[in-house]
């Protein structure tokens, strides 16, 4: 396994200061914020070039999910924001540092690939298999970039972001 | 389409793996199709007041309910309405209030208490890591919200853990297995009046406030010992009430939406632009 992925702190009380993080915080300057005017969290850290990141959420620090994001560090600070109806969320981190030659699993499939895909990088899924049974292979959706997720959609290609273009 | 329902297929049930459980996501997210066809949901998030529209929708089963999982284009913050009353004090009023007032810091620390006998604290500064030893039980010092110094006062978050020594075979082999400081032990194992503390060598020196405001936070506890010790029994008392009475009133389970969009993103777009247009 190549993977050289590490979990970087799981989520986390709320801090208040909306400084900005810098190249020298600890834990990349991990934190969460509040708007109190909208309800909204911001989820911040800063993005180390030469990194990619993978974020995911709980409710109650046991059943984790991926969200399908691979984000990549410039050396800027990074921040999504996030609304829950849960009276309490949990994220955290992963780092990766080729998240798309890495395979977590061992079963050729790249993490970055799997997770923008709804797929756990830890959990092997069989390179024959066909998640959306249209008749083509999990692999073979990856190597044409279409969709294992949809069955008999017209060919679409997965852009650098992962997001479906038409 | 509806987004909200996934082909059966992708029903994933959960999965479990010992030796990654760090790692694992144990339920699993339910891709359903992006919204490319036009056909774009909207959800309102009434806490929030928030507008969002829906990029892409999934769900997950987490055993006793499911996680909506909504990425959204970035919501418009509402307009601010702004107050036309008479402002309450002059700016030379708050001028002077801010100069009269104390500096307000975080104090963050992370504490492991040992057999309710001594705690393990460890707090950064920078990249700096620092460690120090403390004869207080940290988890008395969960309701105290704020320590005060002479210049500033300090909003006290303490992240408090428990550990037993009893695995090990008593307190003086689990300081040895931790490869504590001699200085550690002898204070955990000394009858003691007063609270101590003990800061172990580091490659730089801890921050002067930092120790003025762990002195300040040893000089409250043996000012207010029995009243800590007390409120930290009632909340523990509140706790298994309260779990005695979930567990005869278990909740219904809920559902639950979550919203997300990219704020600041090297890869993600902003709001005025489109999926596909990087």
């Amino acid at each position: 396994m190549s993977r050289t992925a590490l979990p970087l702190f799981a989520a986390l009380g709320l801090v208040g200061s909306a400084v900005a993080q810098n190249v020298s915080d600890p834990n990349h300057g991990l934190r969460m914020t509040h708007d109190a005017s909208t309800g909204a969290y911001g989820f911040s850290w800063w993005g180390r070039s030469g990194e990619s990141y993978f974020l995911q959420h709980s409710e109650d620090l046991v059943h984790w999910v991926y969200l399908p994001i691979v984000e990549s560090g410039i050396d800027q600070s990074i921040q999504w924001g996030f609304t829950s109806s849960a009276t309490q969320f949990f994220l955290r981190l992963e780092i990766d540092s080729d998240p798309f030659n890495h395979s977590a699993s061992g079963d050729g499939f790249s993490n970055g690939w799997k997770i923008l895909w709804g797929f756990d990088p830890h959990v092997w899924l069989d390179p024959v298999g066909d998640s959306d049974g249209d008749g083509q292979t999990d692999s073979g959706e990856m190597n044409s970039n279409t969709n294992p997720r949809l069955k008999d959609h017209p060919v679409v290609q997965l852009s650098a972001t992962g997001f479906i273009l038409p | 389409m509806n987004p909200c329902k996934p082909s059966p297929h992708l029903q994933k049930t959960g999965y479990t793996t010992a030796l990654l459980l760090v790692w694992l996501a144990v339920a699993f997210p339910c891709m359903a199709a992006a919204a490319s066809d036009g056909d774009v949901p909207e959800t309102n998030d009434d806490r929030a007041g928030l507008n969002f529209q829906v990029i892409e929708r999934w769900e997950a089963d987490v055993g006793d309910h499911l996680i909506f999982y909504n990425r959204v284009a970035p919501p418009a913050v509402p307009a601010v309405t702004l107050s036309t009353a008479e402002p309450l004090a002059t700016n030379d009023a708050v001028a002077t209030d801010l100069r009269e007032q104390k500096k307000v810091d975080v104090l963050m620390l992370f504490a492991t208490v040992v057999d309710h006998r001594i705690t393990e604290v460890r707090w950064f500064s920078g990249s700096q890591q620092y460690r120090a030893f403390s004869t207080i039980d940290f988890n008395q010092l969960c309701g105290l919200g704020e320590i005060e110094t002479a210049d500033t006062v300090y909003s006290l978050i303490p992240g408090v853990s428990n550990e037993s020594s009893e695995a090990s075979g008593g307190l003086d082999r689990y300081a040895t297995e931790q490869e504590w400081p001699t200085e550690a032990i002898q204070m955990a194992a000394a009858n003691q009046t007063h609270s101590q503390y003990f800061v172990v060598p580091s490659d730089a020196p801890p921050p002067a406030n930092i120790l003025t405001a762990l002195d300040a936070l040893h000089v409250y506890y043996d000012g207010h010992r029995q009243e800590l010790a007390e409120a930290c029994a009632q909340r523990e008392a509140q706790r298994l009430e309260k779990e005695r009475w979930l567990k005869e009133h278990p909740p219904a389970p809920k559902d639950t939406v979550i919203n997300f969009w990219p704020q600041k993103s090297s890869v993600y777009f902003d709001a005025n632009q489109q999926e596909g247009q990087q």
